[in-house]
């Protein structure tokens, strides 16, 4: 499977991310962080066929709320204001133990869901051993 | 560091030094073979891999350092522990199949091999190489160092002492049973941690009044200390995310481990268990720390003179004398797993890979040497530790980085990428060792090469990843083996 176009779009967003990070832009820098961790996962998936589009809608959708919590990290913390809680943390620091932590189990569960039709299927497997395993 | 004065707690220590020997003689009648002592023989079940890689990954700096950041610098370090919820699932998901799948293959025992079977060639084996043994020497010693402190602490003798009677049963077990030793270890403690760390949650809460009250008193103190990127500011917090988020997949502890399961398909749910286990650790790096800053704050203890005092003061002082023995002996349990998988992999490295890049064949009597190279690793970094103290520190803090760095493009992304060549795996690992050695040095010498808080490992890896890719496309690719293009497409 002919990858390049997903490696060449890793190499971009870190060259994003670096030059983020250099300019002292922590905000885009952790976005681009999620996207290039994205499009690592989608790299692995696709190398060993195309993934379902489920796959990556669900891949797509990660990346998406978790941007989306880390700006709302930005937005609900106001330390000039009055604390304002959500499950006894801070509404900002809310968002990292009660989205980014969850969401971030998400994908070690559809890791587990894909495993038999899209990481490694049992024909595949065979296929592949019966071909090339150390007899 | 105080001292622990209580008989329970020595006794709970005590206990488990005296496990780990009865493993060290139980699977070093399991260690016939170099395949047993590097790769357990492939042998090992799903339970036994996702603790062991846990384990691996959360060494002392997880139970010490941990809990210190918290209590300095409040939910900044948060940034490093909860991503592991998605970081460790990104390991199996980049690396766990093909290395797996690699090691029905061919004859492969370490990741310098593996780099040797995907690249061809001797230079990408010895970059690897060269860089394992960097970040080996630099985590060995900074664990050697906290073995000492630790049972120094404990059982109230002075260093050399407590190094002596550690690294004793450390060396008796990893020289005996190799990593079949160090797997079950890792077994015994993350379970003995996984209820530990939820009871000491239980008792911070209640130490701190609840975590409500907990946030009113860090919000009075600081807003920053308990907002979401603490008192070390966003820039850090998130370029320790990405550093900790994607390098996870580049610690050698964790990714070699996934190459011991005795199926591929129990891989599975691998990636599920082990993020939502480390999150149970989590909790107890981040309640600690919390629970001792609002203490101080609120006047109810003194000031630490040092962070990493903060989880022996919290066990010593604030929890019942049983709970603190367990989990001073899981201290102890974390900082020796890491240390042993670190020895092993330093082992095949001196004994296997170098030998293999140079010579294109193994040693004569591999086993022997592999348990001679061990004790000498061990013996090493001990006088690392006790007579440069200075570079020890400097290596343990880029060990993690230049990991990162160095393997997460040349594996994460070689083994997903046909087009990946040689040269690049060379380019971004001696770009890895450069940057992490530069911008780490000229920091400590008061000239900061980067904006505050930009972690150094986060640009040295972005910095690798670029370097692969622009020097893959750059340099002519090579027909690859039959069984490694096949490989690249399962």
């Amino acid at each position: 499977m002919n990858n390049s176009p997903l490696a060449v779009l890793a190499a971009a967003v870190s060259l994003v991310a670096l030059l983020a990070g250099l300019a002292g832009r922590a905000a885009l820098l952790g976005m681009a962080a999620v996207v290039l961790i994205a499009v690592l996962c989608a790299l692995a998936l696709r190398s060993a066929g195309q993934p379902s589009r489920r796959t990556y809608a669900y891949l797509a959708g990660f990346a998406t709320v978790f941007c989306s919590l880390l700006a709302l990290g930005f937005f609900l913390h106001d330390p000039s204001g009055p604390l304002v809680t959500i499950g006894g943390f801070p509404a900002g620091t809310a968002m990292l133990l009660y989205g980014i932590t969850p969401l971030g189990v998400t994908l070690g569960l559809v890791y587990g869901l894909i495993f038999d039709t899209e990481i490694l299927s049992k024909h595949k497997q065979r296929e592949f051993l019966d071909r090339f395993a150390k007899k | 560091m105080p001292t622990a004065d209580s008989q329970l707690i020595i006794a709970c220590v005590v206990a488990y030094l005296a496990i780990c020997a009865v493993v060290g003689i139980w699977a070093m009648r399991r260690t016939v073979s170099t395949a047993d002592f590097f790769l357990a023989g492939k042998s090992l079940g799903p339970l036994v891999v996702v603790m062991a890689t846990i384990s691996s990954v959360m060494s002392g700096f997880g139970f010490v350092g941990g809990p210190g950041l918290v209590y300095e610098s409040g939910s900044s370090s948060l940034w490093m522990v909860f991503v592991a919820a998605f970081s460790l699932p990104v390991v199996f998901m980049l690396t766990g199949k093909r290395l797996r799948l690699l090691v029905e293959i061919r004859d492969i025992l370490t990741l310098p091999e593996a780099i040797s079977a995907r690249y061809g060639g001797r230079w990408p084996t010895l970059a690897m190489s060269g860089a394992i043994i960097l970040g080996v020497l630099g985590y060995l010693g900074t664990q050697v160092l906290a073995i000492g402190t630790v049972l120094q602490a404990v059982l109230g003798i002075d260093l050399l002492a407590a190094l002596a009677i550690g690294l004793s049963v450390l060396a008796f077990y990893s020289i005996a049973g190799g990593i079949v030793a160090g797997v079950y270890t890792d077994l015994f403690q993350g379970l003995l941690m996984l209820g530990a760390a939820v009871a000491v949650l239980m008792q911070c809460l209640k130490v701190g009044g609840g975590m409500l009250a907990i946030s009113e008193t860090l919000w009075a103190m600081d807003p920053d200390f308990i907002g979401p990127w603490g008192a070390r500011g966003e820039m850090a917090a998130l370029s320790w995310m990405l550093l900790f988020g994607i390098g996870a997949a580049g610690q050698p502890h964790a990714v070699t481990k996934l190459m011991m399961l005795k199926d591929i398909r129990q891989l599975k749910w691998g990636a599920l268990a082990s993020g939502a286990g480390y999150m149970v650790l989590a909790m107890l790096w981040m309640g600690i720390g919390l629970s001792m800053r609002t203490l101080v704050a609120r006047g109810e203890h003194p000031a630490l003179d040092n962070p990493d005092l903060a989880a022996p003061t919290f066990l010593l002082y604030y929890t019942p004398e049983l709970l603190a023995g367990i989990v001073f002996a899981g201290l102890l349990a974390a900082i020796m797993s890491t240390a042993d998988s670190f020895l092993n992999l330093g082992a095949a490295a001196v004994v296997r890979d170098i030998p293999m890049a140079v010579r294109g064949r193994p040693l004569v009597r591999e086993l022997f040497w592999s348990r001679v190279a061990t004790g000498g690793l061990l013996l090493l970094s001990a006088l690392f530790a006790l007579y440069m103290e200075n570079l020890i520190a400097l290596l343990g803090t880029f060990g993690w980085g230049t990991f990162a760095a160095a393997i997460v493009p040349s594996i994460c992304i070689g083994m997903n990428w046909k087009r990946a060549t040689g040269q690049a795996c060379v380019a971004s690992i001696a770009t890895s060792i450069v940057l992490n050695f530069v911008l780490e040095v000229s920091a400590r010498h008061g000239v900061p090469l980067l904006p505050p808080g930009l972690a150094v490992g986060a640009v040295a890896l972005l910095a690798s990843t670029l370097v692969f890719v622009l020097v893959s496309l750059a340099t002519p690719r090579r027909e690859l083996a039959t069984d490694i293009d096949a490989l690249l497409d399962v």
